[in-house]
Formats: C-alpha cells, structure tokens, sequence
C-alpha cells in the first residue's frame, strides 16, 4: 500500500515539476573543424532530494508541445548551458615545418538537470 | 644526435598581467590605450578571448554546417581559456645529423577544467563563425592556487 502510495506520488511530482535528465557530451575538433560530436540523454528514474543549483531560462521559440519535445529541439541550448557550467578540455598542437595539426576535445561530465516546461518557455536547473 | 627539449612554458604573464584595449573615439581618430591588470588577492580580472570555427566541407545545410562551425568555435575559445588560465605544455625537439637539421618539431598540450565561463557574442559568416567568451577570474579563489602551481 507504501509502495503503491509512493509510485503514485512520483509519477504526480514527475508531471506537476517536470523530469530530470542526464547529459554527457563530447566534441572534438581537427584544426578548427568539428571531426566528432556524441551527446547522450536519458532520463533519470529516481526522485532527487536536492535542488538545482543555477537556473536558466529558454524561451519556446520552436513551439515544443510537450517537455521531451522541448529537450530534444533545445538539447544543443541546454549543452551550452551545461558547457559553461563546467567543461573539461584537452589539446594538443603539432607544428612541422609544414604543416600545424590541431587536435581539441571538449567533455562535459555527466550532469544532472531539470527541465520546467512551460508552454512560453522552460526553465533549465543544473545540478552542481 | 638527438636534441630533445622538455620545457613548461608559463603563460603566466596571460593570467596575471591581463591586457586590456579601452577604445575611445577622439574626432573620427580611434585611440587605443592598453593597461596591464595584474591578478592579484584583493582583484578579480576577466579573461576574454574569441574563438574560430570553421563549418565541414560535406554538410547537408547550411544550418548544420553553420551549427558545426559554432560549436568547433565555443571548443576553440574554451582552449585559449584554458590556455590562458593554466599554461601551456610545450615539448619541442630536433634531429641534427652532421650539424644539418633533419626534422624540427614542436609539440603543445592543453589541459583543464573550466567551470562558469560566459559566451558574449557569436558571430557567423557563410562557413565561418566567431565566439566571444569571458571568464571572471577571482583573485582571493585563484591567485593562491595559481601561485602554487607555478612554483
């Protein structure tokens, strides 16, 4: 009966405030071209007890209709936001007498965030 | 013979002597002054640098090949940010055989982690994009950890 009560009360929360998801991402870069792009989503399933640390708001200007509309058409929105939050990088650079390479690669850790939608916008948490 | 060079070199003048441009405009004549801000416990400065990015060659639409440019620029300004913010590794070596040198190559490397690093501006052309991005640096949070590194 507990366990049925609080299934009940996740799935209320879970559509009253929004979901949460994971983001990872990766892009790499080969004398300032992009040579490799991986982002992963996936939803969280369990309930966080914490808040979000820093909140940003996108307006719904492509007209998503419902909240996983809305992260999969603002997803390269919210990976800036996730980017400037923290992201890792690593270079490296060769110089011959001929040539230079250029080699980056820019990741950000798995991050935790919470998206508000709202029919205007949505409000974007990030979990630090 | 094989002349390898291992070297660190500190672009510490980048983060404690930061260079900034004000720009006044005096009867059509454009001055430019320049002033060395120096990072320190008591002083915050903010690190600006503009990233380059350039679209691939085979793109389906001018959108995504734009959207690539933009991103291969946001990861080319978080690399000077990071340059500017932790040094660069340089490796450099030469082979010399009978006092002629055969092969000269440098290597640089970049690593570290940005945390709240803003983007100010984007600008894209046809394949072609720039970005703007600062970084405010806090002097009571990072010119003792600088310090330390550099020692």
């Amino acid at each position: 009966m507990v366990s049925r009560a609080s299934l009940f009360l996740q799935i209320a929360s879970a559509s009253l405030f929004g979901g949460e998801y994971y983001f990872t991402y990766s892009i790499a870069s080969n004398n300032l071209v992009v040579s490799f792009e991986k982002l992963q989503i996936s939803k969280k399933m369990t309930p966080t007890a914490s808040k979000p640390n820093n909140f940003f708001h996108i307006p719904n200007d492509k007209n998503s209709s419902s909240e996983k509309e809305f992260v999969k058409q603002y997803k390269d929105e919210i990976v800036e936001l996730i980017l400037t939050q923290r992201a890792s990088v690593k270079s490296s650079t060769k110089m011959n007498a001929a040539h230079i390479t250029e080699h980056s690669t820019v990741r950000s850790l798995p991050t935790l965030i919470s998206v508000d939608f709202k029919e205007d916008f949505g409000i974007i948490g990030i979990y630090e | 013979m094989k002349k390898i060079i291992v070297g660190m070199a500190i672009i510490a003048s980048s983060v404690f002597a930061e260079t900034v441009v004000v720009k006044s405009n005096n009867d059509s004549s454009t001055v430019v002054e320049e002033k060395n801000i120096v990072l320190n416990n008591n002083n915050a400065i903010t690190l600006s640098v503009i990233g380059q990015g350039v679209s691939p060659e085979h793109t389906i639409s001018n959108y995504q090949a734009l959207a690539l440019a933009k991103k291969a620029a946001i990861a080319d300004a978080y690399k000077m940010l990071a340059e500017k913010l932790n040094g660069v590794k340089v490796e450099g070596y030469d082979i010399v055989k009978n006092m002629v040198i055969q092969r000269s190559q440098v290597k640089t490397c970049v690593s570290s982690m940005i945390r709240h690093a803003n983007i100010v501006e984007t600008k894209c052309a046809k394949d072609f994009c720039e970005v703007e991005m600062e970084l405010k640096v806090v002097g009571n949070k990072w010119y003792p950890e600088l310090v330390s590194s550099y020692k």
